[in-house]
């Protein structure tokens, strides 16, 4: 076991320096010695494209958030069929699954797939997916 | 055994639950087709009976007695069907079918699919908490009630005070949730196994004095987080509120089904059931008896003293559930005493047992309120129920039997309950004959400190005069829930032996 | 360099839980509740995962315990069904406040 030494560090803290000290000294050299013509198009947010409307500080339309919740949802209910995709067919020493289990639970992903169906036919029924 | 055999046989156990489950997916879907509150009710009361027939199939074919038949859990199933799942899934069931007939008018005809189905999800997981022999399946079952839950909360009223008990108890119960995990985080890193039974044995096989401190600070998050679903103190303070702000109907589902569950993990996680030849409660260390003596007696003491001031009925009744939290806390602190000295009624056995007896005085207390509740009238304070023996005789006499069994008088469940739990703290053997002894003192102080404010409703109904005329229609599914509430309180009361021999099988003594 | 042992998550998990206790303890925000909430279950989580790799059986030799990385699963899953209630909870919170602040709502007193 090796004692913690700051000493391997010392790189590190050089290298943080000198990136800090380059970043500072490019802005304020570009500041101090490039020209400065202040026209209304130079000052605005994004020189070329849209003109910016309103605040950016606005709320967000409650829609978001129902396809936000529907979103998470579903998204993580992945999180089940990925160890079943990736463990369930392996072969030979690296076989976690008895070969005679995997036909069960295979029925068993189907129905947890079927379940999920039956969220997204619910949700679809009390219209979260029309556009309001 | 062959595993596909054996994945089978998992499943076969949960049968009733898988049936519950799926049966919910569909009424939600099929919720969106038709809005009726008639219809989605039966079909739920069908349900249910569909899942209870599917329990007692097995028992239909080898006819022997169904409670001392079964087998303790072992080290590899990670659910079980002993005598405690047993009893406790049979009491789900009776309790989901009152609550289904209670709320039958109470919700709104386009909510009440949505309402009966997350119903069902929930009796499924008082269902699988009472068998799980895994922390895993255990976790799981228990956030079964609570999602479902928060969802009947949010759904049944919307006016503010509603949207503010539903975002209170929400808050709470998920951290609830999060300390009963860490808790069961380092139980599993204990044992390296998340099956209870391995676990349990595991902890036993090492001696008492050398646990690591991992052991106390797990045991008592875990006894943290299930004491937010039992509502003992100091995790009780949601209960008034939130009882307050939603309806009769999520009142009396939240008074009893997080209690039903929370006491089953209880009895599970820290070794009551099934505990062999050692005393119970004590493998995460020999300091449970006393933080369950502490807790018992705080949550008695406040749950009384602040019913005490209250004036609000569904008030009352939250801190009352609190109180009776308290009582039952006791059964869990005399445990291990009791099994050590082979006494005649054990301290798991009393709990079981109250468990059964307080569900059905407090939904019947809660069905009555319901009953003579309408939506421009509502039953709020302890004013309106003047008079109702007048106008409602029969459904004041039950209310009074429901009162008088939450008080604890003879021939009624909760005399029979709160006898059994104050008589095994008296009964408690020499050395720690003191320290039990005072606390049978502050549960009987308690009692009497909580007669007052029942009492003070019987006399509001029977001996005042009427502010205003209650004028509701009858309506049976109300009277019915009303009626097997009161049969099996008076029942339990006059005859308790058959369900005191089932919880003394159940836990295992 | 000290290599990294469980004792290293167990702190590691351990602190977690404590930011989010305090946070939950602290915060006015619906939302900053919600965060807490979710360090405590992820502070379980790295317990979990933790033990599951490091822990021995009793010969020492290192064996593969698949339980606690399925809880871990469990538990994210579980956190997303109740960061999903929640939204909803808060977002009418929101529409009836006009704010997600919860020391506004004091209907319920007594």
């Amino acid at each position: 076991m090796q004692s913690f030494d700051l000493a391997t560090y010392y790189p590190i803290f050089i290298f943080l320096v000198f990136v800090l000290g380059f970043a500072v000294t490019a802005m304020a050299m570009a500041h101090l010695v490039g020209p400065a013509r202040k026209t209304p198009v130079k000052q605005m947010p994004y020189e070329s494209g849209m003109d910016p409307v309103g605040d950016a500080r606005q709320h967000f339309d409650v829609k978001f958030y129902l396809i936000a919740i529907l979103f998470l949802v579903f998204d993580v209910e992945l999180l089940f069929l990925y160890p079943w995709a990736a463990m369930a067919y392996r072969e030979g020493n690296e076989a976690l699954l008895p070969a005679e289990l995997r036909g069960p639970v295979f029925v068993v992903v189907l129905v947890f797939l079927a379940t999920l169906a039956i969220g997204y036919v619910y949700a679809w029924r009390k219209g979260v997916f029309q556009w309001r | 055994m062959n595993p596909t055999v054996e994945l089978a046989n998992v499943y076969l156990l949960a049968l009733p639950e898988i049936v519950l489950t799926l049966s919910a997916c569909l009424l939600f879907l099929a919720g969106t087709f038709r809005q009726n509150r008639h219809f989605w009710a039966m079909k739920s009361l069908g349900i249910l009976g569909a899942a209870a027939f599917i329990l007692a199939l097995p028992f239909y074919r080898q006819p022997v007695d169904p409670l001392f038949a079964l087998q303790a859990p072992n080290m590899v199933q990670p659910i079980v069907l002993d005598r405690l799942a047993l009893l406790l899934k049979i009491v789900a069931l009776i309790g989901g079918a009152v609550l289904v007939l209670f709320s039958w008018n109470e919700v709104s005809d386009d909510l009440a699919a949505e309402y009966h189905a997350c119903l069902l999800v929930i009796i499924a997981g008082v269902g699988l908490s009472a068998m799980a022999n895994d922390l895993i399946i255990l976790f799981l079952a228990l956030e079964m009630i609570s999602i479902p839950t928060y969802v009947i909360l949010y759904l049944q009223k919307t006016d503010l005070g509603a949207r503010e008990a539903a975002a209170k108890y929400f808050l709470l119960s998920v951290f609830s949730t999060g300390l009963l995990l860490f808790g069961f985080s380092y139980l599993y890193g204990l044992c390296g196994t998340t099956n209870i039974t391995a676990l349990l044995d595991g902890l036993r096989s090492t001696d008492a004095g050398r646990l690591p401190l991992i052991a106390l600070v797990a045991l008592v998050m875990v006894v943290a987080g299930l004491g937010f679903k039992i509502t003992a103190v100091p995790f009780h303070f949601y209960a008034p509120d939130v009882y307050q702000g939603t309806s009769l109907t999520s009142a009396a589902l939240l008074a009893f089904v997080p209690k039903v569950a929370g006491f089953a993990a209880l009895l599970r996680v820290l070794d009551f059931v099934w505990p062999g030849n050692r005393p119970p409660g004590v493998a995460l260390g020999t300091q449970a008896p006393i933080l369950f003596w502490i807790l018992a007696a705080m949550t008695m003491t406040v749950g009384n003293v602040l019913a005490l001031l209250q004036d609000n009925l569904k008030r009352i009744l939250a801190y009352s559930s609190v109180a009776h939290a308290g009582y039952m806390l006791i059964g869990l602190a005399t445990a291990p005493e009791l099994a050590h000295q082979a006494a005649a009624v054990g301290g798991g056995q009393a709990v079981v047992f109250y468990l059964v007896s307080y569900g059905a005085m407090t939904v019947g207390a809660f069905a009555v309120l319901a009953y003579l509740s309408t939506p421009q009238a509502p039953i709020e304070t302890v004013d309106d129920l003047a008079g109702v023996s007048r106008s409602h005789p029969a459904v004041a006499l039950m209310m009074a039997i429901f009162l008088f069994s939450l008080i604890g008088m003879p021939l009624t469940a909760g005399f029979a309950g709160k006898f059994f739990l104050f008589l095994g703290a008296l009964e408690v053997r020499p050395e720690q004959a003191v320290l039990f002894r005072c606390l049978a003192l502050i549960a009987a102080l308690n009692a009497a400190a909580g007669a007052w404010y029942y009492l003070r409703i019987i006399a509001a109904m029977y001996l005042r005069t009427p502010l205003r005329a209650i004028d509701k229609p009858a309506t049976w599914p109300g009277l019915a829930a009303i009626a097997v509430c009161a049969a099996i309180t008076v029942a339990l009361g006059v005859y308790p032996t058959p369900l005191l021999q089932a919880a003394k099988a159940a836990v295992g003594q | 360099m000290t290599p990294i042992t469980l004792n290293h998550y167990l702190a590691l998990g351990a602190v977690l839980f404590v930011c989010g206790v305090l946070c939950m303890a602290t915060k006015r925000n619906a939302i900053g509740v919600l965060m807490g909430v979710e360090l405590v279950l992820n502070g379980a989580n790295i317990n979990f995962v933790a033990f599951a790799y490091y822990l021995r059986d009793p010969q020492g030799n290192a064996v593969f315990l698949v339980e606690g990385q399925v809880f871990a699963l469990f538990v994210i899953v579980l956190a997303a069904a109740e960061a999903a209630i929640a939204l909803a909870i808060v977002l009418n919170f929101y529409n009836n406040h006009l704010t997600v602040d919860v020391d506004t709502a004091e209907e319920l007193k007594g």
